[in-house]
C-alpha cells in the first residue's frame, strides 16, 4: 500500500526533474502563436466579406486556390517529397513543412477544421513509429513518403516520428481544393463511396433554406444516413425523414463540414429493394420538433448523404461493419472474437489494427477495452445492443475486453489496413 | 515622455496593448517554469508539456486585459482545462468517457509505482490528483479550477486514490490531520 506522502513525494520528485531550456524562447513562441491565431481570424473575416461581394457582383473571376502558387515540395534527407498525396479520394498538397532528426523528429499539429496529412521517410531501412495526436501509435515499414496518416479536423497536439536507427523526417500536407468524385455542393462533398458503401444520393440545402430533399433507390440491404448540420446556435436539431416518416434526428452541432459521409450515423432498411424513396433533411427547433424552422441562418450547412447497401457481419445479436476508414486509410474486417460474458484477453498482431467492441446485452452495461494494459475506452449503454468503434490497437499490443456491469455476450472485431 | 508600441510578429501594431504585453511577457518569464511543472505532471511528457503550456499561454494572451486579480490562477485554470479536453473528439463513433472501471488488483497491499499508475488515470482524474496533492488546492479550489462541483472533486479524488492503491485509511488520516492543522489540502 502507498500513502499520500508517497504520492506527494512522487509528484515533487518528478516536478523537480523538469528543466526549462525553452524559457527564453517561450515568450517569442507564444507571440508567434498569437499572431497565427490573429491571421486566421482576419482570414475568416476577409472570407465572409469576399462572399458578400461575390453575391453582390454576380460573376467574378476568382482564382481557385488550386491555381495559387504551390509551395515547393521540400527536399529532406536527400529525398524530394511529393508535391501532392491522395487519401480516400481527397488531394493533399505540401505546405513546405519538413522536419528531420536523428532517431526522432516531430511537428506540432495545429488545431484546424480541416484534416492534415503527414508522411515520412528515413535514411535507411527501418521501422518507424509515429505518435499521432489522439494517443495513436502507428508502425510503418513503408518509407520514402509511401505511407502517411491523416489527422482529422479538430485534433491537435504533437506528431512525432521515431526509428531505432538513422535519421527520420516528416512532411506536412494540407487539403487541396480539388473535390473527390461524388456529390459536391456549396463546398461540401459526399464521396461516391465510403468504407466500400456506394453513395445512393445526397443533398445540401441551398443558402437561406432549412430543408432539402433527395430521391434515392432502396438498396438490397441496409442503408446508412450521414446527416450534416453545422453553423447554428446550440439547441437546434437536424431531422431526416423517409417518405415523410421521421427516421434520424440529432443535435445540429457538427464541428466541421469536411467529409460528412465518413461520419456515418444511422443504418436502417428502406423497404423493398429498387423502390424510390424520398429523403428529406430539415433544421428543427429541437429534437422533438418535426417542422423546419424559419429564420436567417447565414452560416448553416445542412445536408444528408445516403449510402448502401451496408456490408455488415452479425455478431452476438448485433452487427459490425465489414469495412471502416481511419487515419485516411481503408480497413477491412479480418478477425472476430466472441465471448459469452467472460473477459477476453487477445494476443497482439504484427501489424496495426483497428477494433470494434460490440455487445448484445439489454439493460445497463458498462464495457471496457484495454490495450497494452492501459484502458483506452469504456462505453455504457442501457437500451440494448451497442458498441465501441475506432479502437486503435498498435502492432504487438495485446488487448483485453470485458463487461464491468451487465452480463451477456460481447465480441471484438479487428480490422487491418487495405492499402499497406 | 515616450510612448511605446508593440509590433507583433504578424506585423500588427497595437498601441494600446503595450502595457498588457509587457506585463504578459514578465509573467511568462517569471511564472512559466512553475506552470511547466504542472503541465509535465499532467502530461508525463516533456514535449507535450511545452505544447500544453504554450497553448494555455496563447489563450491567456487574448484575455489578458480582462483578467481581474491573480493571473497565475487564471492561466493554471486554462492549462488544466485545456489538458482535460485535449484530443477529446468524435472520430468513427468513439465514445470517450472519463470514468474507467476498477482494475483487478492482485495484491492490494503491495506498493505500486505511483508515477506509472498515474498514467493509467483518466485525464480529469489525473488533473484532480495534481491539483490536490501537488498544487495543494482545497477541494473547493480544485472544483473552481476544473469548473465542476466539490462533490465531483471528492468522488474523482476517491476513485483516483483507489486506482493508485492509496490506503483509504491513510488517506483519511492525512485529510483529518490536514483539516485539524488548517492545511489547505
Amino acid at each position: 500500500m502507498n500513502t499520500l506522502s508517497d504520492l506527494r513525494r512522487t509528484l515533487d520528485r518528478h516536478a523537480d526533474d523538469v528543466a526549462d531550456p525553452a524559457a527564453v524562447a517561450r515568450t517569442a513562441a507564444v507571440h508567434h502563436s498569437v499572431a497565427v491565431v490573429r491571421r486566421r481570424r482576419r482570414a475568416v473575416g476577409t472570407g465572409v466579406l469576399a462572399l458578400v461581394l461575390l453575391a453582390a457582383v454576380g460573376t467574378v473571376l476568382w482564382p481557385r486556390s488550386d491555381q495559387d502558387p504551390v509551395p515547393a515540395a521540400p527536399v529532406v534527407l536527400g529525398e524530394q517529397a511529393p508535391t501532392t498525396m491522395k487519401s480516400l479520394g481527397y488531394t493533399y498538397r505540401t505546405d513546405g513543412t519538413a522536419e528531420s532528426g536523428t532517431l526522432h523528429t516531430g511537428v506540432v499539429v495545429a488545431k484546424s477544421d480541416q484534416p492534415q496529412l503527414y508522411s515520412w521517410t528515413a535514411d535507411r531501412a527501418t521501422e518507424v513509429t509515429v505518435h499521432v495526436p489522439g494517443d495513436q501509435v502507428w508502425s510503418s515499414l513503408a518509407l520514402h513518403f509511401r505511407d502517411f496518416v491523416v489527422v482529422p479536423p479538430n485534433t491537435w497536439g504533437r506528431l512525432s516520428v521515431s526509428a531505432s536507427q538513422g535519421r527520420v523526417a516528416v512532411t506536412r500536407y494540407t487539403l487541396a481544393d480539388a473535390a473527390p468524385s461524388g456529390y459536391t455542393s456549396q463546398g461540401v462533398t459526399y464521396r461516391d463511396a465510403v468504407a466500400g458503401r456506394p453513395l445512393l444520393g445526397a443533398t445540401i440545402a441551398a443558402p437561406s433554406t432549412t430543408q432539402s430533399t433527395v430521391s434515392v433507390v432502396s438498396p438490397a440491404g441496409r442503408a446508412e444516413f450521414s446527416p450534416l448540420c453545422t453553423g447554428v446556435p446550440a439547441g437546434y436539431a437536424v431531422l431526416v425523414t423517409v417518405n415523410g416518416r421521421a427516421t434520424v434526428s440529432g443535435d445540429c452541432s457538427d464541428q466541421t463540414s469536411f467529409d460528412p459521409g465518413a461520419a456515418g450515423g444511422y443504418t436502417t432498411r428502406l423497404g423493398r429493394a429498387g423502390r424510390a424513396v424520398s429523403v428529406r433533411v430539415l433544421l428543427t427547433k429541437g429534437p422533438k420538433s418535426t417542422t423546419p424552422v424559419t429564420g436567417d441562418f447565414p452560416h448553416l450547412r445542412l445536408g444528408v448523404g445516403v449510402y448502401g447497401p451496408v456490408d455488415q457481419e452479425h455478431l452476438v445479436g448485433t452487427t459490425v461493419d465489414s469495412a471502416v476508414e481511419l487515419g485516411g486509410h481503408p480497413w477491412t474486417l479480418t478477425e472476430t472474437r466472441s465471448s459469452r460474458g467472460e473477459p477476453r484477453r487477445l494476443p497482439g498482431s504484427a501489424v496495426d489494427r483497428v477494433a470494434s467492441m460490440v455487445w448484445g446485452v439489454k439493460g445497463n452495461v458498462e464495457a471496457s477495452f484495454t490495450v497494452h494494459g492501459t484502458p483506452t475506452q469504456v462505453g455504457e449503454s442501457s437500451t440494448g445492443p451497442a458498441g465501441l468503434s475506432g479502437l486503435w490497437v498498435p502492432a504487438n499490443a495485446a488487448v483485453e475486453a470485458h463487461l464491468d456491469h451487465g452480463k451477456g455476450p460481447f465480441a471484438v472485431a479487428f480490422y487491418t489496413r487495405d492499402d499497406y | 515622455m515616450t510612448t511605446t508600441s508593440v509590433v507583433d510578429p504578424g506585423g500588427r501594431v497595437e498601441p494600446g496593448d503595450s502595457t498588457a504585453a509587457a506585463t504578459f511577457d514578465q509573467f511568462v518569464a517569471a511564472r512559466s517554469r512553475a506552470l511547466l511543472r504542472t503541465a509535465y505532471l499532467l502530461t508525463h511528457d516533456h514535449a507535450l508539456a511545452e505544447d500544453l503550456l504554450q497553448t494555455a499561454l496563447t489563450k491567456a494572451w487574448f484575455a489578458w486585459k480582462r483578467i481581474d486579480g491573480e493571473p497565475e490562477r487564471y492561466v493554471r485554470k486554462i492549462l488544466v482545462n485545456t489538458y482535460a479536453t485535449w484530443w477529446r473528439r468524435k472520430w468513427n463513433g468513439e465514445q470517450p468517457t472519463e470514468a474507467l472501471p476498477e482494475r483487478v488488483v492482485e495484491d492490494a497491499t503491495r506498493p505500486t509505482d505511483l508515477w506509472t499508475a498515474m498514467e493509467r488515470l483518466p485525464r480529469r482524474m489525473r488533473a484532480v490528483v495534481v491539483l490536490r496533492y501537488f498544487e495543494d488546492l482545497t477541494e473547493a479550489q480544485a472544483a473552481d479550477v476544473l469548473g465542476c462541483s466539490i462533490g465531483t472533486v471528492k468522488s474523482q479524488t476517491s476513485k483516483a486514490l483507489a486506482k493508485l492503491r492509496i490506503d483509504p485509511a491513510l488517506a483519511a488520516t492525512d485529510h483529518a490531520d490536514a483539516d485539524a492543522e488548517g492545511d489547505p489540502r
